[in-house]
């Protein structure tokens, strides 16, 4: 089956082949069907379907030369492009383009690490450089760097900090769109740009001063559609010398406040990395009474909840805190943790977790059991070990459909980070599955409750995270469940919770809802767009963004 | 009697790792006269894996092992390997292994030249196959299961028989496979090659 780009006759796509591949080479223009499948999203929603979103065909180039070349041609002929360092992001479409039809700018060929700095901790990178490639050339240089990386890694520090993708280690680092530093862009011109200090030419300090002077364009690039960029500056943690964790639990379940406010104290003093928050009554969820509290819709007892809790002998709320540093500076600063937590939350318990001198073992890494009992950690992506474990899921048995989200559209909220938004945000969620009698999956639960708690991934922010199951053979994404997820989105968006990122398929959707002053932000971002880019040829309609020449398929992706 | 579905508890992964894209276009495509089954990558979880492993030693076939996590294998060895101009990869694993070394594969230039699907089942029944494949190959599959091998000692067959072939389909990443009924066990064989 051949897809064309829209409005693009086969004659044309033809003399835009040729031309691509005068641009970067024979081999490196890809049509066939085996070369094509390569950059499906193996999770659509609307795989085989008429609407799935396929490319026409990819071209890879290996220089910037080259990247300006494609784009050129792009424009002599108005085929879009939608550029992916390595396409791998499945959570979020994968390599899949907004706009059916467009031509993949794959960018694996471009994978020089340019400089890796010991000393000022930076790297400076192409984008088809992945985390495993920078760890190896890391340990290979003995470098005392880290870095942090999403979970599976097999991703790119440029595409996913570009995506404003997240990690697991301190705070200013696992924000990776904050953590990069200077970028160079190929514009839908040709033209090559260096944002920050990289506009001055003989500057030094492009990996360490992001500003530079005057507006800061930088950000027009993270999750936007405004040019390709093909060098990216990332800030590196150095490496510490140990790594310790511990636990901090609550009784009650109005302790989640106290504890807040302990964990942003000490995150906001850059003294833990990712706390990571959980309940210890998940076993009680199969208790048809507990159950029934802790998902009751209009309002919750927590007197007869915290009841439950104690009967059990259980606290109701846990974070674990993860330290790095010396010996002796995560000992202190443990000590400090549970000090604050006693005088925050008198009747709260600390544990003490694992001690470890970094690097981590293997083993130490595989060990999921702790002092305190198993640990919800990525003890892999807090240590900055990149691996691919997480697909190890696919095409197993499970026992209970409610325990494996085989397909899904996950939805990581953003919301306060306070103990009052989440039980907000559990309230909200628990009254939608009821008024909807629908499904929704949440972090660690199989339906919203009062065990919904928030990820602490970003420093500032907690992301609350929601989902839908879906196997393989119910696929396309029914009407129900296409209702439902309009609905979570509108009533986030009621509450001010907005999506932090989201797939092609669904990105019109989530950018409706950013709709301040008329849509005061699409309007100014699509201004942009259409003098910066006039023919649209640059990945149309991404972040919600539509250029003049695509802005008919709002509101149509996908169908 | 082993069960068929013994996996191992716990899981074992990667550690350091290297660039898998070969740095230059030239050793990506490879004259098919020259192909050769230089690597086998077989889940360790799986008995059957583990045997069609040890049968594909004695013909010089570099065997690895993986369980959960085949990126510490795919950086580590398969791939400075085929930078090297290493060009046929063969495995048995979890549909797991299949995903992530197959997307692995593609970035490097190499292609599916064959996929079966192996359903296993706990109470004893015969295996189902599902061989996606050049015509010729699959005939061949067939015919030795037809003369009583078992279905690993077919896929020795097929296998060489795959890569001495002039000219072989490629078969597209298929889509992600769905979770396994209850006391059943899906095994995935394959071999990547260049791109044709």
């Amino acid at each position: 089956m051949t897809i064309l780009p829209p409005n693009v006759s086969a004659e044309q796509f033809a003399s835009a082949l040729r031309a691509f591949e005068a641009a970067v080479g024979k081999d490196w223009v890809l049509t066939s069907e085996t070369d094509i499948a390569g950059y499906r999203d193996p999770w659509s929603m609307v795989r085989d379907q008429p609407g799935e979103l396929l490319p026409s065909a990819a071209v890879a180039p290996a220089t910037v030369e080259e990247v300006q070349a494609v784009v050129r041609v792009a424009n002599q002929f108005k085929v879009p492009l939608y550029a992916v360092s390595t396409g791998k992001n499945y959570s979020y479409g994968g390599a899949a383009p907004n706009v059916r039809g467009s031509v993949i700018v794959d960018l694996k060929r471009m994978k020089r690490i340019l400089e890796l700095n010991g000393d000022r901790n930076f790297a400076l990178v192409e984008p088809g450089v992945t985390y495993f490639d920078l760890y190896q050339e890391i340990q290979s240089r003995g470098l005392k760097l880290m870095i942090d990386n999403p979970d599976p890694a097999w991703g790119s520090p440029s595409g996913n900090s570009l995506e404003r993708g997240v990690g697991y280690t301190m705070g200013p680092y696992r924000d990776h769109a904050s953590s990069s530093c200077g970028l160079e862009v190929v514009l839908a011109s040709g033209e090559i740009m260096r944002t920050g200090m990289g506009a001055l030419p003989a500057a030094e300090t492009w990996q360490e001063y992001k500003h530079g002077f005057g507006p800061d364009p930088a950000g027009l690039f993270f999750q936007g559609n405004f040019g390709i960029v093909t060098k990216i500056g990332v800030r590196l943690m150095p490496l510490p010398e140990h790594y310790r964790t511990g636990k901090i639990t609550v009784p009650k379940r109005a302790d989640l406040g106290g504890l807040i406010k302990t964990v942003n104290y000490l995150a906001d003093l850059f003294m833990v990395g990712e706390p990571v928050f959980s309940s210890a009554l998940h076993p009680l969820m199969k208790n048809p009474e507990f159950f029934a509290e802790a998902t009751r819709p209009g309002e919750f007892n927590d007197e007869r909840l915290n009841a439950m809790a104690a009967a059990a002998n259980l606290p109701f709320y846990q974070v674990e805190l993860q330290f790095y540093g010396s010996d002796a500076t995560t000992l202190a600063n443990w000590e400090y943790a549970k000090d604050l937590a006693k005088r925050n939350i008198p009747g709260c318990s600390a544990l003490d977790g694992v001690s470890y001198t970094m690097p981590l073992t293997r083993e130490q890494i595989m060990d999921k059991n702790t002092p305190y009992g198993e640990s919800a950690i990525r003890r892999y992506a807090a240590v900055a070990t990149p691996n691919l474990t997480t697909f190890d899921f696919i095409g197993r048995h499970v026992e209970s459909p409610d325990d494996y989200v085989h397909l899904h559209y996950g939805m990581f909220t953003i919301v306060p980070r306070s103990a009052e938004s989440v039980f907000q945000v559990q309230r909200a969620w628990v009254d939608l599955v009821h008024e909807a009698n629908a499904t929704l999956v949440t972090e660690q639960t199989p339906r919203p409750s009062v065990l919904t708690l928030p990820l602490q991934w970003h420093q500032t922010c907690f992301f609350m995270w929601a989902g839908f199951p879906l196997t393989v053979s119910e696929r396309p994404m029914s009407e129900a469940l296409a209702d439902m997820l309009e609905r979570v989105l509108t009533v986030n968006a009621k509450n001010g919770w907005g999506e932090y990122r989201s797939e092609p398929l669904l990105q019109d959707m989530v950018a409706a809802h950013y709709n301040f002053n008329n849509h005061a932000l699409r309007r100014f971002n699509e201004a942009l767009k259409d003098a910066v880019d006039p023919n649209g040829i640059l990945s149309p309609g991404r972040g919600g963004i539509w250029p003049k020449a695509f802005r008919s398929l709002r509101g149509k992706v996908g169908s | 009697m082993a069960n068929r579905r013994q996996f191992l508890g716990g899981s074992i992964a990667g550690t350091a790792l290297l660039s898998a894209f070969p740095a230059r276009a030239g050793t990506l495509l490879t004259d098919s006269a020259h192909k050769t089954l230089s690597h086998f990558v077989f889940d360790e979880r799986s008995i059957e894996a583990r045997q069609l492993a040890q049968d594909m030693k004695p013909i010089g076939v570099t065997t690895l092992e993986i369980q959960s996590d085949a990126s510490d294998v795919w950086y580590k060895k398969l791939a400075p390997r085929v930078q090297a101009g290493a060009n046929v990869i063969g495995g048995l694993t979890t549909a797991g292994g299949l995903f992530t070394l197959t997307r692995l594969g593609f970035d490097a230039g190499l292609r599916l030249a064959l996929h079966g699907q192996h359903r296993l089942f706990d109470d004893g029944r015969e295996a189902e196959h599902v061989l996606k494949t050049s015509a010729i190959v699959a005939r061949s599959f067939d015919a030795a299961l037809a003369s009583g091998l078992s279905w690993t000692s077919a896929l020795q067959v097929v296998f060489p028989d795959l890569v001495s072939q002039p000219t072989a389909d490629r078969v597209a990443l298929g889509d992600i496979s769905s979770p396994d009924a209850a006391r059943q066990t899906t095994l995935h064989s394959w071999i990547l090659m260049p791109r044709a």
